[in-house]
């Protein structure tokens, strides 16, 4: 499934920079949608299977963008950080709850780092809306993404299956 | 154990982040990323120009009516500007190539200004019609001049009120040419060059030998007897010698280009060519 997690991050990176600014022109944040469903992916399956994919993502997005890889893959640790510290044993409810709330954060601290990557710290107070609404829209992706993914998720094997 | 493997791979992702930083001032680092951005360019650029159609009509779908209104304002707008353009652009060029000419065949000739009104759509066929004629003193075999006095045809066909000029790179069309430098006698003829066809200028008839360099000018001569002397034609553009040929083979580059004619001058006098 580590693959199929690192095809799908790709080919939403792929969306996220070709199709994401021409469905939403002049926003000044765009929501993530790889972060999105990678967040959504770590909720429902065991969360080190987006280990390689979330490196790959830094990597489409950031050869496409006038910043260097390092700083996307910097952005992109925050989210990681949620999804492979939070705890292995927690009741469903709580694993998919970590998804949005993930993506959410993730996207915060992506906008945030790359605005200072870029060297507008200045302009972070004015940007914050901006960066705060297109993290609650990735947040809501994540949990949309999460009821999709939902079939897939990591089941126990039981005595008798 | 799992969660203590997760945050060994964090701290390597961190780790590679800031090795990334580090390495990204180098040349090499640059470069890698602008192969990579190169990889995915076509399908980044495939992706958006397929979602682009559906994303406008999504972003502009209650506004479809508005639009169609404006759009075909504009195209009313826009259609009867390109008209005005049009029409100012014809008598500005008609004007300055009348003037032009004028200017060029100076006061002792005899000439009368006509304006092209047909092309030969013929193919093959270089030849236009004037709208001046017999009636205003056109007569078959006189000198028909372009911008710059320059001769671009000889009147084929004269009728009362429009005469037919044969092109000098018309197929059928021989005029008797010198090369102002050397004096070399040659026949300027027209013809094609080239696999597509192109209409082209010649000078035939030149022997081996000769000193025609390319460059050299070429004017009417005053052997054929039917055109006024020294007449400007073209230059030489190139000159081939093939040993086993008589004859050079020169072309001709003409100084006009026959296709824009819009106002030529129909010599009635020879006067002093320039």
């Amino acid at each position: 499934m580590r693959v199929t997690a690192v095809v799908i991050a790709v080919i939403a990176s792929l969306v996220q920079v070709a199709v994401v600014p021409s469905v939403l022109p002049g926003a000044e944040a765009l929501p993530l949608l790889p972060l999105a469903i990678l967040a959504a992916w770590g909720a429902v399956r065991p969360a080190s299977e987006v280990c390689i994919a979330l490196p790959a993502v830094a990597v489409v997005l950031g050869v496409s963008s006038q910043e260097r890889v390092g700083w996307y893959l910097l952005a992109c640790a925050p989210l990681a950080a949620a999804l492979l510290l939070a705890p292995e044993r927690e009741t469903w409810p709580r694993r998919l709850a970590r998804a949005p709330i993930a993506a959410g954060l993730g996207a915060c601290a992506y906008g945030t780092l790359l605005l200072v990557a870029s060297g507008r710290v200045q302009a972070l107070p004015g940007e914050a809306f901006a960066i705060g609404g297109a993290a609650l829209v990735t947040a809501l992706i994540a949990a949309l993404c999460v009821a999709v993914l939902v079939p897939l998720r990591a089941r126990s094997v039981g005595l008798y299956e | 154990m799992v969660r203590t493997r997760n945050a060994a791979w964090l701290m390597v992702l961190g780790a590679g982040a800031l090795v990334a930083l580090a390495l990204s001032p180098l040349h090499a680092a640059g470069d890698l990323e602008a192969r990579m951005a190169a990889l995915i360019a076509p399908v980044t650029g495939a992706l958006a120009r397929a979602v682009q159609p559906g994303a406008d009509v999504l972003l502009h779908a209650g506004q479809v009516e508005q639009l169609t209104n404006e759009n075909a304002a504009l195209r009313e707008q826009v259609a009867q500007l390109e008209a005005e353009a049009s029409t100012l652009r014809d008598q500005q060029a008609s004007s300055e190539q009348a003037t032009a000419l004028q200017a060029a065949v100076g006061a002792g000739a005899g000439y009368l200004a006509a304006s092209v009104t047909v092309r030969d759509p013929a193919p093959g066929r270089r030849g236009i019609v004037i709208d001046r004629g017999s009636l205003d003193g056109v007569v078959v075999g006189q000198a028909v001049l372009g911008p710059g006095a320059t001769l671009v045809g000889v009147v084929a066909e004269a009728q009362p009120h429009a005469a037919r000029v044969r092109l000098v790179d018309d197929v059928r069309s021989a005029v008797a040419a010198v090369v102002q430098q050397s004096r070399t006698p040659g026949a300027l003829a027209g013809g094609t060059s080239g696999a597509s066809g192109t209409p082209a200028l010649r000078l035939d008839f030149v022997p081996i030998g000769s000193q025609v360099h390319t460059g050299d000018l070429v004017v009417t001569s005053p052997l054929g007897g039917k055109l006024p002397a020294g007449l400007l034609i073209g230059r030489v553009g190139s000159v081939e010698s093939k040993p086993e040929e008589l004859f050079e083979s020169i072309r001709i580059e003409p100084y006009t280009d026959y296709n824009r004619l819009l106002q030529v001058l129909v010599l009635t006098s020879s006067g002093d060519a320039k």
